[in-house]
């Protein structure tokens, strides 16, 4: 069906010539300004220094291979693109850009990424910027998404590494702070995810994607949004307790972690769309919050 | 019989049309990035030299 949706849209539009806002959007810019964001506050906060220069090609490299998992994501998941309301406007299922052109796209800026990366920066955060990558588009896209009602849980390990590659960029190595600056991200996107999956949940039945709404139903989502609140609001005081913060954005953090436990409570409580439209809403914000005020603490006490 | 060759470049494709102007604007997009690029390498090696942390890292 969804198959038959995407052929007969491709066919429709063949002879549209794609403008560079299509190429744009293959390459999800909201997600990557996430990525980047989080990925800017790993390098920010890490210990040592970087030439600003190499700190903005680090930066750039992070936004590129991002945006590369993004446009290879699109051309792999074309056809349950084109089933659901939410992406059925996404380049390849509205016949804007060829598939195959998508996935060249993609290739050239995973592999320009990573180089770039080793070459200007250092082979360390280049490796962790492939593993991601990879991650991403191998073990996500490829393989979980479509097989599993944890394919978020697995898979949100992909979007919790830039982070540990902007840490690397000045270190060149893993540490205990920069996988603390993991764990948070980690943590965050089931609860992120499935408040999303729950007022969506008829799109991703549609298209075939087990989400756990989908599968296990909507009491067991938001018992398991709860669970994972309940594991992410200490996770996120963890960095002022291994000497990557001070005690004041252990604070910050901490009643930000009792506002999405609330919030997830609440949702819990009541099964309302209107509880998860506003915990979705929230939990970006919160990780706005949550590394901008890494980068304040390390600004204005801890650095 | 031969066929009979158009006479005028407007003819064969209109100048401005929507898709000409989309190629133009990713062909300066390319460029662009490409310029972009260059000038990216250069800063990096001079960057890594006055750091003196050789050619690669």
């Amino acid at each position: 069906m969804a198959e038959a949706t995407l052929a007969s849209t491709l066919t429709e539009n063949s002879s549209a010539e794609p403008s560079v806002r299509d190429f744009l959007a293959l390459l999800k810019p909201r997600v990557m300004s996430l990525v980047v964001f989080s990925g800017a506050a790993g390098l920010f906060v890490a210990p040592g220094s970087i030439h600003p220069v190499l700190a903005a090609v680090a930066i750039l490299c992070i936004a590129i291979g991002a945006g590369a998992s993004g446009a290879i994501n699109m051309w792999y998941d074309a056809d349950i693109d084109a089933a659901m309301t939410r992406t059925a406007k996404r380049p390849i299922p509205s016949g804007l850009i060829d598939p195959s052109t998508a996935l060249s796209f993609g290739c050239v800026l995973a592999a320009g990424s990573v180089a770039l990366m080793g070459v200007a920066v250092n082979w360390a955060a280049a490796a962790i910027l492939a593993l991601t990558i990879g991650f991403y588009v191998f073990i996500y896209t490829m393989w979980l998404k479509r097989s599993t009602p944890q394919n978020i849980v697995i898979g949100g390990a992909a979007g919790a590494f830039p982070p540990m590659i902007g840490w690397a960029a000045v270190t060149g190595d893993i540490a205990i702070g920069s996988v603390t600056l993991f764990l948070i991200i980690f943590f965050w996107t089931p609860p992120h995810f499935w408040a999303l999956a729950l007022y969506k949940a008829n799109d991703y039945a549609a298209a075939g994607v087990p989400m756990l709404p989908v599968v296990a139903g909507r009491n067991e989502t938001r018992k398991q949004i709860l669970i994972y609140s309940l594991i992410l609001a200490p996770i996120c005081v963890l960095p002022s307790l291994v000497g990557v913060s001070s005690f004041a954005y252990g604070g910050f953090a901490a009643a930000l972690g009792l506002a999405f436990v609330f919030m997830s409570f609440q949702l819990f409580r009541s099964d309302d769309d209107r509880h998860a439209k506003r915990l979705f809403g929230f939990s970006i914000l919160y990780l706005f919050l949550l590394f901008g005020g890494l980068i304040a603490d390390h600004a204005l006490i801890a650095g | 019989m031969p066929l009979a060759r158009p006479s005028k470049r407007s003819e064969i494709a209109p100048r401005d049309s929507a898709i000409h102007r989309r190629k133009r604007v990713r062909n300066l997009a390319i460029l662009g990035a490409l310029i972009a690029l260059m000038a990216v390498f250069y800063l990096v090696t001079i960057v890594r030299i006055q750091a003196g942390l050789g050619a690669a890292g």
